[in-house]
């Protein structure tokens, strides 16, 4: 008898147990959730804030749905959908919070930030000011540090909403765009740390539109950084006075090294891989900072009379590359000083080298940044010129 | 009533677990605030609190072989004032128990099951504790045995995979304001290190020929060590943002990703710590709950684990009203209670006691 309760008892809690593992308390399927793929940040005329997001479609996936009405109409104008696997919905608010909230109330599913890959910021957005934003997405569960962060040319929304030239949806085409190094490369983690740290300072990517191909109208590319000051857009810097920043940051995969070796004659270099140094100093009270930079490179193109399978050519072109470089870094510097927007963490160098020197200037410290010393130096190696010698 | 038998791999795993699991949560960003860039090496500083409070335990323990501190307490100080500085005692127990169920519900509901009730979240695991402690404290020394590995393995793996996007130039400037701010930074993990004391409610379980001495120092330094890895890890990986995070470590695990397609590992990470978290709790529990049978001289403790069982869920759910005051104060009062309980008293009546026996033999020994 007692047995046979104890069987029944078991029984029982083997069968709940089994019904339990289900997981179905607050249970969200993938048909009750619309994923972000993509964020959006603007500022309206009003200054209401619009939050654009691009979520992946799962109920028109397949075949059928990839007409993708671009443009007009669909859903009261602000709906659209860029391609058949994503749709675009903006909402506004006085916040962040309250357009995300608007955003909400639109849909019938709940939106899902975990896997959201970017967040663009429009340009009158980032001149108003991201702390506020940037907050938001800190502070919400859901988002990650992981997520890239960039700043469009016009609207953020326009990004979200372009047909991505090659890849499947135009938020996955930023970050492969970010992955390639085209520019620098920042995510939540770098801008709060930048805005929190010693410099209140730093650089995003920017992204602007360029011409179509192949009837794609919109293609976006990389270019350039955006500068945030205490949190605000104080000016951008276009390609050629971002490369600076690249080989700074060991970007150089793409960077445009055409050496001049005389009058309309290039050897065009490709840079393999590149380190940075930072050497901060002070010498009888004058703050220097000397960037070296190592690069390694190899010719892609010979559009010169040289002969390259000469070392001492090669040495001569290296010395003329190195010239190119110390341009580069040293013109991004100054461009960096004149606007007094420390975004390569200036501060931050000469904190961790003269911490008692620093914390006297730290209250100060847009005084000091552009007094700064900045030279540079660069080492490059050509390591190999191609499969011909001469052709 | 016997309670079983640990050995001493078991208790140094399960003390381990005792320290380590909430000590990760808490610890990193309260040293941040404090001590910035040598927030590495402050819980170092931790080390001699926690040899003292193992020490001192482990030397009055000597002197009452078999009893727990509520037992021997009557002791030393006589019936009367033993009961009474007993209850202070079984007091403390009861607001850390619910103290570690409020951690664990609040380091859920946050990040993780944000639309769960708290009394479901700390309900079920309180109620798998309850088991735990109901098959006797053995089954917590197996358990600490069994997620030990994973519990490592988790550590490990996230500092291998973490490593490509550490800056370890973010330990610098070193000592920018002296060594106070460390020492001052290591208050927090000063307090948890004297959990350690809790050793004396797990002495009599040991066989009697077992030294647990060095096992439980080795116990003491991997704490040391756990604590420097993982406040090591969210300096190199978030500098000025630590003293920002309420969770560093779990931040950095969803930090983690490769090729797009490898992350997401915190929902890992979180099964890990609750599995060790588990060990932890019900060791606080058994703890209460056997302090309180020892207390009123019960047989057998087991009738308490529901009722009591009951009143800490509650206590988890009423003490702090929100997170920002579980922070407060876990950073402020927690450590100081922790410090004096568990550091100053049982240093005190080991001297006592040791200054006692001393004279009584000295008095012994003439006639």
């Amino acid at each position: 008898m007692r047995k046979a309760i104890r069987r029944l008892l078991l029984s029982f809690l083997v069968i709940t147990m089994a019904l339990c593992t289900g997981g179905c308390w607050n249970r969200k399927e993938v048909n009750t959730i619309m994923i972000v793929l993509g964020v959006g940040i603007d500022r309206l005329s009003d200054n209401r804030v619009e939050v654009t997001v691009q979520l992946y479609n799962s109920t028109t996936s397949g075949p059928g749905g990839n007409s993708g009405n671009q443009g007009e109409g669909s859903g009261g104008g602000k709906i659209q959908s860029s391609t058949g696997q994503t749709m675009v919905i903006s909402a506004s608010g006085t916040t962040t919070y309250d357009a995300v909230n608007h955003l909400q109330r639109k849909l019938s599913r709940t939106l899902f930030w975990g896997h959201s890959k970017t967040i663009i910021f429009g340009e009158q957005a980032a001149k108003k000011g991201i702390k506020m934003d940037m907050d938001f997405f800190l502070r919400f569960s859901q988002t990650r540090e992981r997520t890239r962060v960039l700043v469009g040319k016009g609207t953020a929304r326009s990004y979200l909403e372009a047909r991505p030239l090659v890849e499947a949806t135009s938020a996955l085409g930023i970050m492969v765009l970010v992955e390639q190094q085209y520019g620098i490369d920042r995510n939540l983690k770098d801008l709060a740390e930048g805005l929190l740290g010693e410099s209140h300072a730093v650089a995003l990517p920017l992204l602007h539109f360029e011409g179509g191909v192949n009837g794609r109208e919109d293609i976006k590319s990389l270019q350039g950084c955006a500068l945030i000051h205490n949190g605000f857009m104080k000016s951008t810097l276009d390609t050629e006075k971002t490369r600076g920043m690249l080989w700074a940051e060991n970007h150089s995969r793409w960077i445009k090294m055409p050496v001049s070796v005389g009058e309309g004659e290039f050897v065009n270099l490709q840079p393999l891989r590149s380190t940075a140094g930072f050497e901060p100093s002070i010498e009888k009270g004058v703050w220097k900072l000397e960037v070296e930079i190592r690069a390694e490179l190899v010719v892609l193109q010979n559009a010169s009379a040289l002969t390259l399978d000469d070392p001492h050519v090669i040495k001569r072109v290296e010395r003329d590359a190195n010239k190119l470089i110390i341009r580069d870094v040293e013109k991004t510097m100054s461009d960096l000083q004149e606007l007094n927007v420390d975004a390569l963490q200036v501060a931050q160098m000469f904190h961790r080298k003269y911490p008692k020197e620093f914390n006297k200037v730290q209250k100060q410290w847009d005084k000091v940044f552009p007094t700064i010393k900045i030279t540079a130096k660069a080492e490059c190696r050509i390591a190999r010129t191609g499969m011909y010698t001469n052709t | 009533m016997n309670r079983g038998t640990l050995s001493t791999v078991q208790l140094m795993v399960m003390m381990y677990f005792t320290i380590v699991t909430t000590a990760i949560l808490v610890v990193p960003a309260n040293t941040a605030a404090a001590a910035g860039t040598d927030m590495w090496f402050s819980p170092l500083w931790a080390l001699p609190s926690g040899l003292l409070s193992f020490y001192a335990a482990y030397r009055t323990h000597c002197y009452f072989p078999g009893l727990t501190p509520v037992q021997y307490f009557p002791k030393i100080m006589g019936k009367f004032m033993g009961k009474l500085v007993g209850i202070p005692y079984l007091l403390i127990l009861f607001f850390m128990c619910s103290l570690v169920a409020r951690e664990y519900s609040e380091f859920i509901t946050g990040p993780f099951l944000d639309q769960t009730p708290i009394l479901v979240v700390t309900g079920t695991v309180m109620a798998v504790c309850a088991y735990a402690i109901y098959k006797g404290p053995v089954v917590l020394g197996r358990m600490s045995l069994l997620f030990i590995f994973p519990f490592v393995g988790l550590l490990l793996l996230a500092v291998i995979l973490l490593y490509p996007v550490m800056e370890p130039r973010n330990a610098l400037p070193m000592l920018e304001f002296g060594i106070m701010p460390s020492i001052r930074a290591s208050y927090v993990a000063q307090g948890w290190l004297a959990e350690f004391a809790f050793v004396s409610n797990f002495l009599p379980m040991l066989p009697t020929n077992s030294k647990p001495l060095k096992p439980m120092v080795g116990s003491i330094l991997m704490v040391i060590i756990t604590l420097i890895v993982v406040n090591t890890l969210s300096l190199f990986l978030f500098s000025v943002l630590n003293k920002e995070l309420n969770f560093p470590f779990l931040v950095a695990l969803r930090f983690i990703s490769y090729a797009n397609f490898f992350e997401h590992l915190e929902a890992a990470g979180m099964v890990i710590w609750v599995s060790t978290l588990i060990v932890k709790l019900s060791v606080f529990y058994y703890i209460v709950v056997t302090n309180v049978s020892d207390w009123f001289g019960m047989k057998d403790y087991r009738p308490l684990i529901v009722p009591l069982g009951g009143i800490v869920l509650v206590t988890s759910i009423f003490m702090v009203p929100n997170q920002e005051t579980l922070a407060r104060v876990l950073a402020t009062a927690v450590p100081f209670l922790f410090l004096v309980f568990f550091l100053a008293v049982p240093t005190l009546v080991w001297w006592f006691v040791a200054l006692r026996s001393r004279l009584s033999s000295k008095k012994a020994a003439p006639s």
